[in-house]
């Protein structure tokens, strides 16, 4: 607590620069055709992690990925899943040696995710909030 | 390695060269080197059935696996999948098997069907016990997955999603036959009939889990041939506990049922698992058991220290020859009796590990190191040993070491 006193303008500063990293914001995108017109932290995590085959309303499911090396891939899974990247890698890993299902599609940045979920009704993707555009359309801010 | 080719097989292969063009292939492969050692040479510790297991000497055959899938998707309702993976059978040699190969139609996103070689799964985790990379521990508590040595199924699954509320169900039911190789020289033992089905509800870190599972062997072993047979003509002479014995030691018409409940927790943080399980069955060879274990870990950034406590029961309802002990055919009794003493029995065990994510790197998409130390006692008996030499004291302690990776 002492520490904390001393140095308050300190933890003030890291707050701020907290704050300021938090603006830039990770949104999920759907296929503006897609009836959903806002999805839960919930259904999105369920999606991610295998558990849904399908959006809420039983429609069809295509999952699109950041790559490996994109720090809003780890971002997006703790914030929508509340798990790590590579904790959701090994959930897919059972669900893909079991035959269960194929794993999200790994695509390169956000204009590919946005370009795939522009292109296809069943897909959903997350980008950086400052790349969307009318293509796509936001079913959830993260 | 041996294949065994099915028409379905032959099928697909026929028409896989038509479909080419059209078809959407994918790679992928799974792979565990691990190392283990016990603290003694009198017993090792390993399945039923197995010529070798874990013992002081070390080793790296039993939990050391390699395996490599294809996927063939020809359109979003058909695809065919082909698993090859390497790992030491009943038989103990460490070589690869055609684990499984299958169409998968799916004629909706929550219905589809399959048809070919499959895993059952009989255990919450039975159809991915190879991916180590996905499993907490180095090996699943043998007290509950050494329970069903048979895991290939031929045969057919269903599996069926849907949301009742917020419970994401999904139900499984299979059906088929299987045949496994074990022991040494090995011997095959056929399960003539295997039906079965799994329902799994799912909601928020929760998952919920029952299994079920009828099984019947169609094999009689080797050696208890001349004994029963024996045993079958002294019945026909009004010997009841002979008839009694002679069916129990025969794993021919062997009926076995497998049931089970478990359920996992995992909030991202921390993982709970507990999983209990029942082994019915009224044969001598392959004893009823009842067992149970709970695991627990929290992560720590990309560690993951974790605890199991496993137990298994031996089920004291046949615990020796129907045979009374005055009758004139009590000598016959020694069979039945010694089979009933070499076969599973009351274990305890304590894992204590620590699960590391290494940072992915080249080719490897994400690896795991783990390195686990159990504590085995045999309560009864052998307890779930093999191999147990004369003077084992029944305690074991045993550390592993696993490094698995997907790619």
């Amino acid at each position: 607590m002492r520490i904390a006193k001393t140095h308050s303008w300190l933890l003030a500063s890291l707050l701020g620069l907290g704050s300021m990293s938090a603006s830039a914001d990770i949104v999920v995108i759907v296929n503006p055709k897609n009836p959903a017109a806002n999805l839960t932290a919930e259904q999105v995590s369920a999606m991610y992690l295998g558990t849904s085959a399908t959006f809420p309303d039983g429609g069809a499911l295509a999952l699109a990925d950041q790559p490996e090396s994109a720090g809003i891939r780890g971002d997006f899974y703790q914030k929508a899943t509340g798990r790590s990247a590579a904790q959701v890698k090994a959930t897919w890993a059972r669900i893909t040696f079991t035959g269960k299902g194929t794993p999200p599609k790994e695509l390169k940045s956000d204009a590919d995710v946005k370009a795939f979920v522009a292109g296809d009704a069943k897909a959903i993707g997350y980008i950086d909030s400052s790349a969307v555009d009318g293509s796509v359309k936001v079913a959830l801010k993260l | 390695m041996r294949f065994r080719i099915s028409t379905i097989a032959l099928a697909v292969a026929a028409s896989l060269p038509a479909l080419a063009s059209a078809v959407d292939f994918s790679y992928s492969g799974f792979s565990t080197a691990a190392y283990a050692q016990s603290d003694t040479d009198l017993a090792q510790v390993g399945y039923i059935g197995q010529p070798d297991g874990i013992d002081s000497d070390g080793t790296f055959t039993t939990d050391s696996k390699l395996g490599v899938q294809v996927t063939a998707k020809f359109n979003d309702q058909f695809s065919a999948t082909v698993q090859g993976v390497a790992y030491a059978d009943l038989t103990a040699d460490w070589e690869p098997h055609l684990d499984w190969a299958y169409v998968r139609y799916q004629p909706t996103s929550n219905l589809s069907a399959r048809v070919g070689y499959l895993r059952a799964p009989t255990f919450m985790y039975s159809d991915s016990v190879f991916i180590g990379y996905a499993n907490s521990w180095v090996r699943p508590p043998m007290e509950v997955y050494g329970l069903s040595p048979a895991y290939q199924l031929r045969g057919v699954d269903l599996s069926w999603r849907n949301n009742l509320g917020p419970v994401a169900v999904t139900v499984q039911p299979y059906y088929g036959d299987s045949k496994l190789d074990a022991g040494d020289p090995a011997m095959e033992i056929e399960v003539s009939e295997w039906a079965g089905m799994a329902v799994t509800g799912e909601v928020g870190s929760f998952m919920f889990r029952a299994g079920y599972a009828s099984i019947e062997l169609g094999t009689t072993t080797e050696q208890l041939v001349g004994p029963i047979t024996t045993l079958r003509s002294m019945a026909a002479l009004g010997c009841t506990g002979c008839a009694v014995d002679a069916n129990a030691l025969d794993l021919d018409g062997t009926k076995i049922k497998n049931i089970n409940v478990g359920v996992q927790y995992d909030n991202g943080t921390s993982i709970a698992i507990a999983e209990v399980a029942q082994r019915d069955t009224d044969s001598y060879v392959t004893v009823a058991m009842n067992s149970a274990y709970v695991t627990y870990g929290h992560r720590f950034g990309s560690f993951m220290p974790y605890g199991t406590i496993a137990a298994a029961r031996r089920d004291d309802s046949n615990m020796s020859s129907a045979i009374p002990a005055g009758s004139p055919f009590s000598p016959l009794a020694a069979v039945a009796n010694s089979t009933l003493a070499g076969g599973n029995d009351d274990q305890d065990s304590y894992t204590l590990g620590v699960r590391y994510e290494v940072p992915s790197f080249s080719v490897l998409k994400g690896a795991i190191v783990k390195l686990q130390y159990d504590h085995i006692e045999a309560k009864e008996g052998n307890g779930m040993f093999i191999n147990v030499q004369p003077g084992f004291d029944g305690d074991t302690d045993m550390i592993s070491a696993s490094f698995d990776f997907i790619f």
